[in-house]
């Protein structure tokens, strides 16, 4: 499942922020080319700094941006309507990898530079700009302070739970449209001012398959033949004598 | 002879990437993770299991599972596997076909809407299973199916795949 946003308002919020390099990945798909800015997530600080991720003002070409001091955009595919893509994202001081694909095959590369202003807001489905929408879904998002390797974040966008915890900052599978963070660290968002719904979701699991042990019952072993008791013979007992 | 039981939990099914059923964690008191099968439009997850120590004979695929808001009708269930013998069968494993399905009719018990309901299919078109095999089983909701008269969404919880070792 996922959760879907269609209006500004609907803009889930967080004061936690990461601090220096960070790796963010999740599932994205527009419900409606809206011509125009489509924030995904970022993270802000008012409408002067902002690293986001969203599409350009054509509607659909996902691109993040970078700016807050200096920075460039960091453009990725020009995305269809109505199809899921994995998007992972890695900041690490002024370089920005973007990593991103459909749901088949192998991740994109493509790279940029942002800046470093201090930001305080952290966002989902939406920017501090109020007239950019998300008309899309949004699923399976995980966000750790600390920088993935290509190959971590082709499996983390594999499933919707986290193969790795470290460094975790938050995690919000939206199977429901809730703001709970399932990192364990207690990162709830805040909702916006008007409902978000639960839509469908993107082709993953929710985690590895498990481990399945099977016992199979052997044969059991009779042992040897069981001894039979002696045959018990009755005979007659003369009765005792005074 | 004794009988195996794999089961397969919905929260390492696999997918293709279109017609697959939605993953819901839902529950009051208990967590209740289960797949959405819609009533319109077959849906399909897969499992890969290892056919450890089977001998011969049909699968036993017991499906768990129940309404999200009907409280009456039936679910036509369809199950099918493609068994793949490592080191000697030389057919391309990414086009590798299924066998044709069987399927199980399972109506709903009423009182409660929610209630688990566990139907029992039989797998007899078994792709030439033998024992070792890498299987892959595919479990779908018959939703063209006539007989598939239930409203809603019907929630898999669990499926159990059973045989007859050597």
């Amino acid at each position: 499942m996922a959760v879907r946003f269609d209006a500004a308002t609907d803009a889930y919020t967080s004061s936690v922020v990461p601090s220096g390099a960070f790796t963010c990945t999740c599932w994205v798909q527009l419900v409606s080319d809206l011509n125009y800015y489509s924030p995904v997530w970022g993270v802000f600080n008012g409408t002067g700094v902002y690293r986001y991720l969203g599409t350009n003002s054509d509607g659909t070409t996902l691109t993040f941006f970078g700016q807050g001091g200096s920075g460039s955009n960091v453009t990725g595919p020009n995305m269809v309507v109505g199809t899921w893509y994995r998007v992972g994202l890695v900041v690490n001081g002024t370089n920005v990898t973007m990593y991103h694909g459909t749901a088949a095959g192998t991740l994109t590369t493509a790279t940029g530079t942002a800046g470093t202003a201090a930001v305080n807001e952290f966002r989902i489905g939406g920017s501090t700009f109020t007239d950019e929408v998300l008309n899309g879904r949004v699923a399976a998002m995980k966000l750790w302070q600390a920088v993935l390797t290509p190959d971590e974040i082709a499996a983390e966008l594999a499933q919707y739970q986290p193969l790795r915890t470290a460094n975790l900052l938050r995690y919000h599978p939206f199977l429901n449209a809730e703001t709970v963070d399932y990192s364990g660290n207690g990162n709830n968002l805040t909702v916006g001012s008007t409902a978000t719904v639960t839509e469908d979701g993107p082709p993953i699991p929710w985690g590895p398959a498990r481990p399945r042990m099977i016992w199979i019952p052997g044969v059991v072993d009779p042992g040897p033949p069981a001894v039979e008791d002696p045959p018990m013979y009755l005979r007659r007992v003369a009765p005792a004598r005074r | 002879m004794a009988t195996v039981y794999q089961q397969l939990d919905p929260g390492s099914a696999q997918f293709l990437t279109t017609a697959f059923p939605q993953l819901k964690n839902l529950g009051t008191n208990i967590p209740v993770l289960g797949l959405y099968y819609d009533p319109a439009v077959e849906e399909a997850a897969f499992w890969l299991v290892r056919a450890v120590n089977y001998s011969s004979g049909n699968l036993a695929v017991d499906i768990d599972w129940y309404a999200d808001t009907a409280s009456s009708g039936d679910v036509v269930w369809a199950v099918r596997v493609a068994a793949v013998t490592p080191d000697t069968d030389t057919q391309d494993v990414e086009t590798k076909a299924l066998a044709t399905a069987n399927t199980v009719t399972d109506t709903h018990l009423g009182t409660v809407g929610q209630r688990l309901h566990r139907a029992v299919l039989t797998v007899t078109n078994l792709d030439d299973l033998a024992a070792q095999d890498d299987v892959w089983v595919r479990v779908a909701r018959d939703a063209a199916n006539a007989a598939d008269t239930m409203a809603g969404d019907a929630i898999l919880t669990l499926a159990t795949v059973s045989y007859s070792d050597v």
